[in-house]
C-alpha cells in the first residue's frame, strides 16, 4: 500500500496544534451548549486554520492567533444559527436541583445548569467570562482576541457577571445580599 | 470596574465542574486527517463533493473520504415539521448511533449532524429519512460544514424570515402576548411564531416571525406594538408629540428603539442602514405608514426625531 503523500502544511498545522490543542477544543466545549456542538467548533477552528496558515508570520503567536479564528467562527455560528437566539416563549425553568457528593452526577448538573445561564448571555459577554473565568487570559489578552478595548472587556466582564448573579438568584440558587458582600475580594492581581 | 470581583461560590462551584465535563482527556491530537494529502483548496473540494452527495435524489452516495472532517448538516422546515421531525429526529439520533449528534430539534426547525466517522451505509440510511421528510412536503436543505449545498422544497432561509421585533414592559407583556396568540389562531396562521427574545430588564422582546412572503397581517403589528387603529393608548410611546429615536446595529439586524424616558419599544429592521440615514428613514417611514400611524420620522442634526403629525 503506498502511503500518501506528506503535507507540509498540514504537518505544520499540526506542529503547532499539539501544545494548545487540549486548552483550545475545552475552551470550544465551555462556549457551546454541549460538548459535541463544541467539537464540532473546534473541527471546523482546525479547518479555518489549515486554509490561512499561510497567514501566519510568527509562530510564537499561533495560540492567539488560532484563538482569534475559534472566537471568529464561534460569533459567525451564533449569527448564521439565527433561530438559536431566541429563546423559548415560556420562561427558561430553573435547572433540577444538583445532588451534593461530588460525584459525576453533580457535576454534570452542575455544568448543565452553568451552561443554561451562559447561553443567556450575549455572545462577546459569554466568551469573555469563559476565557477570563476558566481560560486564564487576561483582560488585555481577550481585548486584542476580540479586537476591542481593555475597558469594553472589563464592562464585558462585568456585565456578564451581574447577569449571571441574576439567573442564579431567579433560580433560587443564590442570595444575592450574601453574595454581593464577598464579591469585591480581590483574585489575582495579576490578572487584569 | 472591578474586574477582581469574583462570582458567588454557587456559581464558581459550577464553573469548576463545567471544567471537569469538559476537560479534553489526555491523548495525542487527532487531527481530522483525510486518507489522502487534501487538495490546495480543502473547501472546495469538500463542496464540489457536497454537491455530488447531495445531487441524485434517490439515494445518497457519499465519498467518505472527501468528507473526513467535515459536518453535514440537514435543516428541515415547513408546516407541521415539528411533528414530523419528533419521529425524525428519533429515527436520526437511532441511525447515527456513535457516529453523530442530533443538535437541534426547536419549533419547527431541526439541526442534525453527522460525524467525520459516518460511513455510507449511514449515510444512506440518512438519505432515506431525509427523502421521507421531502414526501411530506417539508422543505429541507443540506450543508457541509455550515455552507449550504442543497437545498429541497421551497426552503426559506431563517434570515430571510420576514419578521418583527417589538419589546414590551413586562408588566403589560403577558396580555399582549395571549392577544397576538389569539389573534394568530383566528386567523389561521399556522406559519406565524412568536418567539421571546433576550433583552433589557423590565421589559419583554418578543418577535412575530412567519416563514412565507406574505405580509405579515397589519392586526398582529397593531396589537403587539400596544395600538390599534381607533388611535393611540395612553401609555404608548408613541402618544407624546415627539420623541427621540436611537439605532443599533448588531448581528445582522439594525435596531430602532423608541424612548421617552419612561418607556422603551423596539422595532428590529434585518439588515445593515449604518451610514445609510435616507434609507432608515424611508424603512421606518414606511412601517409607520403601515401601521396607518400618522408620524413623520426625520434626521435631525444628527438624531433621529419622530414627530406626530
Amino acid at each position: 500500500m503506498t502511503e500518501p503523500p506528506i503535507n507540509l502544511t498540514w504537518t505544520r498545522l499540526e506542529r503547532l496544534l499539539q501544545p494548545i490543542h487540549e486548552s483550545a477544543q475545552s475552551t470550544c466545549r465551555r462556549l457551546c451548549r454541549n460538548n459535541e456542538e463544541g467539537d464540532d467548533l473546534f473541527q471546523e477552528s482546525v479547518l479555518r486554520a489549515y486554509d490561512r496558515l499561510s497567514s501566519l508570520r510568527e509562530e510564537s503567536s499561533f495560540r492567539s492567533w488560532f484563538f482569534v479564528i475559534l472566537l471568529r467562527i464561534h460569533r459567525d455560528r451564533s449569527r448564521r444559527s439565527f433561530w438559536q437566539r431566541f429563546l423559548p416563549l415560556e420562561e427558561v425553568p430553573a435547572p433540577p436541583a444538583v445532588p451534593g457528593g461530588g460525584d459525576f452526577e453533580e457535576d454534570y448538573l452542575r455544568a448543565k445548569r452553568l451552561r443554561l445561564a451562559l447561553g443567556q448571555l450575549p455572545t462577546e459577554q459569554r466568551e469573555a467570562l469563559v476565557l477570563f473565568e476558566m481560560e486564564g487570559f487576561s483582560v488585555s489578552e481577550i481585548a486584542d482576541l476580540q479586537s476591542v478595548s481593555p475597558s469594553a472587556i472589563k464592562s464585558r466582564l462585568s456585565r456578564g457577571r451581574s447577569r449571571m448573579r441574576d439567573c442564579y438568584e431567579r433560580w433560587n440558587l443564590i442570595d444575592v445580599k450574601q453574595a454581593d458582600s464577598s464579591n469585591t475580594k480581590d483574585r489575582e492581581h495579576g490578572h487584569s | 470596574m472591578d474586574t477582581h470581583e469574583t462570582l458567588p461560590d454557587e456559581i464558581q462551584r459550577d464553573f469548576t465542574a463545567l471544567e471537569r465535563a469538559t476537560k479534553i482527556p489526555m491523548e495525542p491530537l487527532e487531527m481530522p486527517h483525510r486518507t489522502e494529502a487534501p487538495s490546495r483548496d480543502l473547501r472546495r473540494v469538500v463542496l464540489a463533493a457536497a454537491v455530488v452527495i447531495v445531487i441524485v435524489g434517490s439515494f445518497f452516495p457519499i465519498d467518505r473520504e472527501d468528507t473526513v472532517g467535515q459536518r453535514i448538516s440537514i435543516s428541515v422546515s415547513g408546516p407541521g415539521a415539528a411533528n414530523a421531525l419528533s419521529s425524525a429526529s428519533a429515527a436520526l439520533t437511532d441511525i447515527l448511533g456513535s457516529d453523530g449528534v442530533v443538535y437541534e430539534s426547536s419549533g419547527t426547525h431541526f439541526y442534525s449532524g453527522l460525524s467525520s466517522s459516518a460511513d455510507e451505509g449511514t449515510m444512506q440510511r440518512v438519505q432515506r429519512v431525509v427523502t421521507t421528510l421531502v414526501s411530506q412536503g417539508l422543505s429541507v436543505q443540506i450543508a457541509n460544514a455550515g455552507e449550504v449545498v442543497r437545498t429541497k422544497g421551497p426552503w426559506i432561509h431563517p434570515e430571510q424570515t420576514r419578521s418583527l421585533r417589538i419589546e414590551l414592559l413586562a408588566e403589560v407583556a403577558d396580555g399582549r402576548i395571549e392577544t397576538l396568540r389569539r389573534r394568530i389562531d383566528e386567523l389561521g396562521r399556522n406559519d406565524v411564531t412568536l418567539h421571546k427574545l433576550e433583552t433589557t430588564p423590565g421589559a419583554i422582546g418578543i418577535e412575530i416571525r412567519h416563514a412565507n412572503d406574505e405580509e405579515l397581517p397589519l392586526a398582529l403589528l397593531l396589537e403587539g406594538l400596544g395600538l390599534d387603529t381607533g388611535g393611540l393608548p395612553e401609555d404608548s410611546p408613541l402618544a407624546v408629540e415627539s420623541l427621540r429615536l436611537r439605532t443599533e446595529y448588531s448581528g445582522g439586524s439594525t435596531a430602532v428603539i423608541f424612548e421617552d424616558g419612561r418607556q422603551v419599544r423596539t422595532l428590529e429592521l434585518l439588515g445593515d442602514y449604518r451610514g445609510r440615514e435616507s434609507e432608515l428613514r424611508e424603512a421606518v417611514q414606511a412601517q409607520f405608514d403601515g401601521l396607518e400611524l400618522h408620524v413623520d420620522v426625520d434626521w435631525v442634526d444628527g438624531e433621529w426625531i419622530l414627530n406626530r403629525r
